[in-house]
C-alpha cells in the first residue's frame, strides 16, 4: 500500500499495483524503494485524485502500455480511431472542468490510456462542429473582430472546399 | 465550466495537450474550425507541430522543408498528379490527344504530364503496379488508374469511348491505349501462366476480333517484344508467359515503329470526346468499387504487380485481382481479426505483417471468383512473429525474395519459394553499414523494392541497393551508387528496369534501362538522353547508369513506379525550401 495525498490534504491509501498505473508514481516508489510512505500529489485537488485513483482500480489488471512501443507501426494507427469503450466513456460523463482536470492530472501523472480517452473525448466533442458550436460547446468567448473573423475564413478556405 | 471565470478558460483547453494530442485525432477541417474560435485557439491550432504531424500523419515525410507545416500541408493538398512513361492501357490516366508533343515518344510519354480531372481530391498514398497506378486520397477513397493485369476487359482510356463491357475478355478489339489493337495480346505479356485461365494458342483457334468502324485493322500479334518478365533483353532466354502464345521474332525499330505511328494516328483520330479526364471521369472510372455497396475508409494500399490491395479502418484487408471494374473481395485469413500492421502487394506473392501471428504471404488470385468474401489459404513465414527489437517494421515483396526491415533497422531476406526455411540475416548488407559511419552505429530506416530489385535507406542517409539478378543470401554485398550516398534521398522507387530517387529539396533522380525508349526515365526523348545525358542504346532500351535530374517545373513531393510506369506528387506553388534558407 502506498499513500497519496492530495493538493488539499486528503489522504487515499491505494494499493501499489493501482498506483503503478501511474509512471512517474512507479518511477517514484521504484527509486524510493518499498517503504513508500506518503506520496504527495500536488496541484491534484482530492475530488479529482479520486476519479483518477477509481480509474486506475478498474483498469489495474491491464497490460501496462510498453515503454519506447511507439504508435504509427499500424497502418491504421495513421489514422488515429477516436473509438472509446463502454466503460471509460461512462467514467468519462462529468462536467467539463472536472474532465479537463482528469486530463491534466494524467498528464501530470504519466498515466497515457487515461490521457489517451480523455483527449478523444475532447476531439469527439470537436469533430464535425461549426467554430459556433465548438464556442458554445467549451463556452469560449469569440475575440475575434468581424474583421479578423473574415481573414481567417478567407485564410482557411484551401480545407472547407474539399 | 459555468462557474468559471475568464482567466480559469485559459487553462481549461491546455496549450500542450491540445497540440500534442487533441489536435491529432482531428481532421484538417475539425482544425480549422477550432482556429475560428477564437484567438489562443488560432494561435495553437496553426502551430507547426500540428500540421507537421498532420503532414506525416496524411503524406509520409516531405522532401522540402522543416517548418512552415501549415503552409506545405496547404501546398501539398494542392499539388498534381504528374505520370511518364509507357502509357498502354490507360496506365499513366492521360489522354494522349492533349499531351503536348515534345512529351511523346513513338512508345509513351517521356517528361512528367500532369494527369486532370483530380483536382478537388487530395492524394495520400500512390502506389504503381504492374499496369497502372492506385491512389488513396485522404478521404479514404481508392481510385486505379490503367489496369490491373493484361488481361481482362479493356480499361478506361481517358479520351477513348469506354470499351463495351462484354468484350471477349482476352481480346481488345479497339486497342486500349498507344499499343492497343494488337491481336490477343492487348499488352505486355507477362511471367504468370495461370492454371485458371484456359491456354489461348495464337493460330486463329479463337476468332479474331472483328474490325471496328472507322479503326485500322490490327497489326499482326507480337509477343517476343512484349513477352518476358523483364529478364535481360541482351539474353536469349525465352520471356515467360508461354501458356498464351508462342514468341516470334522482334520486329525491327523501323516496323514497329510505323505500327506505332499508326495506331496513334487511329487512336488520335477518334474525336469522339477529346478532353481529359473531368473530375466526373476521374470519379465514375477511377473510383473502385467495393462489395454490397459499401464504403469502408481505407488508411493503406498496395499495389502488386497484378493485384489491388487495400486496408481499411475495421482492419480488414481488400483485394482486386481482375479488372478495377470489378468490386473488391474482402480476403478472409484462418488467424481471424488479429491486427494487421503492413500490406504489400509484391510481384506474385502478396504478404501482410499481422501482430502475434507474423509474415503471412498469400497468392491466391482469382479470375473467376466474384465472391465478397473470398478465404485465403496463406503460409506464415517461420520465426517472424516478433515484438521488440525484432518487430518487423517494413516489407517488401518481389518475384524472388521478400525482404523486411526490423525495429532495429537490421535487413532480412527470406527466399520466396522456399519460405519454410525462413529469414536469413543480409550480413552484407549490415557490415558494409557498419563502416558508414564511424561514430554511430547507423541502421536502415526505409525499404523498397519491386521484382528482383531491393532498395534500404539507413538513417544516416545510405543508399543501398541489391545487385542485378542475385539470389539474396546473407553475404550478399550492397550495389552503392555514389551519386546517392549522403545526399538528401529520401526515398527510391523502382519499376521493373527503372529506378527514380526522390531528393531533399524535390528533385527526381532517374537511371536504369528505360524499355524500349518508353519514356519511363522521364528525361525526354531518347537523343537528348543520349547526347546530354551519356544514355547508350541497347537493342531497343535506353540505358543510363547515373542517377539524372528530371528537367520539371516544381518541386515533388512524393514518387513511385512500377512496370514501365512512373509517377510523382508536384507542386508548383513557390516554395522557400532550406537549400535556400
Amino acid at each position: 500500500m502506498v499513500t497519496l495525498v492530495s493538493s488539499d490534504g486528503v489522504s487515499f491509501n491505494v494499493d501499489q499495483k493501482v498506483a503503478s498505473r501511474s509512471a512517474l508514481i512507479k518511477n517514484m516508489m521504484e527509486d524510493i524503494g518499498e517503504d513508500a510512505g506518503e506520496i504527495p500529489v500536488p496541484n491534484v485537488s482530492s475530488n479529482v485524485l479520486k476519479k483518477v485513483i477509481e480509474y486506475c482500480t478498474y483498469h489495474k489488471d491491464d497490460p501496462l502500455p510498453q515503454s519506447g512501443e511507439d504508435e504509427g507501426t499500424s497502418a491504421a494507427d495513421k489514422k488515429k480511431s477516436t473509438v472509446i469503450d463502454d466503460w471509460d466513456y461512462n467514467f468519462l460523463q462529468v462536467d467539463q472542468e472536472m474532465l479537463f482536470e482528469i486530463i491534466l492530472t494524467a498528464n501530470y501523472l504519466d498515466i497515457k490510456p487515461l490521457l489517451d480517452v480523455g483527449c478523444k473525448t475532447v476531439a469527439n466533442m470537436i469533430k464535425g462542429k461549426t467554430p459556433e458550436e465548438i464556442r458554445r460547446t467549451f463556452n469560449i468567448a469569440n475575440d475575434f473582430t468581424p474583421e479578423e473573423e473574415a481573414q481567417i475564413r478567407r485564410e482557411n478556405e484551401w480545407a472547407e472546399d474539399r | 465550466m459555468s462557474e468559471s471565470n475568464s482567466s480559469h478558460d485559459k487553462d481549461l483547453l491546455n496549450r500542450d495537450i491540445l497540440i500534442h494530442h487533441v489536435f491529432p485525432l482531428l481532421s484538417p477541417e475539425d482544425i480549422k474550425n477550432v482556429s475560428l474560435t477564437n484567438k489562443q485557439l488560432h494561435e495553437a491550432a496553426n502551430s507547426p507541430s500540428v500540421w507537421h504531424d498532420l503532414y506525416l500523419k496524411t503524406f509520409g515525410e516531405n522532401p522540402l522543408t522543416t517548418h512552415k507545416w501549415p503552409e506545405m500541408y496547404q501546398v501539398r493538398s494542392r499539388s498534381g498528379l504528374f505520370t511518364w512513361g509507357q502509357n498502354g492501357r490507360g496506365k499513366l490516366g492521360l489522354n494522349e490527344a492533349h499531351v503536348p508533343s515534345d512529351h511523346k515518344t513513338l512508345r509513351g510519354i517521356c517528361r512528367p504530364t500532369q494527369v486532370s480531372g483530380l483536382g478537388s481530391l487530395v492524394v495520400s498514398d500512390i502506389s504503381a503496379g504492374g499496369w497502372g497506378f492506385l491512389l488513396l486520397d485522404i478521404e479514404g477513397h481508392v481510385y486505379g488508374i490503367g489496369s490491373i493485369s493484361d488481361r481482362g476487359r479493356a480499361p478506361y482510356v481517358p479520351g477513348r469511348v469506354t470499351n463495351n463491357p462484354n468484350t471477349y475478355p482476352f481480346r481488345n478489339p479497339r486497342g486500349a491505349g498507344l499499343f492497343g489493337g494488337r491481336g490477343p495480346f492487348p499488352f505486355r505479356v507477362g511471367g504468370l501462366i495461370r492454371p485458371d485461365i484456359p491456354p489461348v494458342t495464337n493460330n486463329d483457334a479463337q476468332p479474331t476480333p472483328p474490325p471496328q468502324p472507322g479503326s485500322r485493322p490490327a497489326p499482326p500479334a507480337t509477343t517476343g517484344m512484349y513477352g518476358g518478365d523483364n529478364s535481360d533483353p541482351q539474353t536469349d532466354a525465352p520471356p515467360l508467359g508461354h501458356g498464351i502464345g508462342p514468341a516470334v521474332p522482334p520486329r525491327t525499330t523501323a516496323e514497329s515503329d510505323a505500327i506505332m505511328t499508326a495506331s496513334r494516328d487511329a487512336a488520335q483520330n477518334d474525336k469522339k470526346t477529346n478532353e481529359g479526364p473531368s473530375e466526373e471521369d476521374v470519379r465514375k472510372h477511377w473510383l473502385l468499387k467495393f462489395p454490397d455497396d459499401k464504403h469502408p475508409k481505407v488508411v493503406a494500399i498496395s499495389a502488386g504487380r497484378s493485384r489491388a490491395l487495400a486496408l481499411d479502418e475495421e482492419n480488414n484487408i481488400w483485394q482486386w485481382d481482375k479488372t478495377f471494374y470489378d468490386q473488391a473481395a474482402r480476403l478472409e485469413f484462418s488467424f481471424g481479426d488479429k491486427r494487421i500492421l503492413k500490406i504489400t502487394g509484391g510481384w506474385e506473392k502478396a504478404a501482410a505483417v499481422v501482430e502475434d501471428v507474423g509474415l503471412v504471404v498469400w497468392d491466391g488470385i482469382s479470375l473467376t471468383n466474384v465472391a465478397a468474401v473470398r478465404p485465403v489459404e496463406h503460409e506464415t513465414v517461420p520465426n517472424t512473429k516478433l515484438t521488440g527489437d525484432g518487430e518487423i517494421v517494413d516489407v517488401a515483396v518481389g518475384r524472388d525474395a521478400i525482404v523486411y526491415l526490423d525495429r532495429k533497422g537490421d535487413a532480412y531476406t527470406i527466399d520466396i519459394h522456399k519460405l519454410a526455411s525462413g529469414p536469413v540475416r543480409l550480413d552484407g548488407f549490415m557490415n558494409k553499414l557498419k563502416l558508414s559511419d564511424w561514430k554511430v552505429d547507423a541502421k536502415f530506416t526505409k525499404l523498397t523494392g519491386n521484382l528482383t530489385h531491393f532498395i534500404f535507406i539507413s538513417d544516416r542517409d545510405d543508399v543501398y541497393l541489391t545487385p542485378p539478378d542475385t539470389t539474396l543470401t546473407a553475404g550478399t554485398e550492397p550495389s552503392i551508387i555514389p551519386e546517392l550516398q549522403k545526399k538528401g534521398c529520401i526515398s527510391v522507387a523502382a519499376g521493373d528496369r527503372h529506378f527514380l530517387a526522390l531528393m531533399k529539396g524535390g528533385k527526381i533522380l532517374s537511371w536504369g534501362c528505360e524499355s524500349q525508349g518508353c519514356g519511363d526515365l522521364g528525361l525526354g526523348q531518347a537523343q537528348e538522353l543520349i547526347k546530354n545525358d551519356g544514355a547508350s542504346e541497347r537493342g531497343m532500351d535506353l540505358v543510363l547508369s547515373k542517377p539524372t535530374q528530371i528537367r520539371m517545373e516544381g518541386h515533388a513531393l512524393a514518387i513511385a513506379a512500377g512496370g514501365w510506369q512512373s509517377a510523382a506528387i508536384i507542386t508548383t506553388d513557390d516554395i522557400e525550401h532550406d537549400e535556400k534558407q
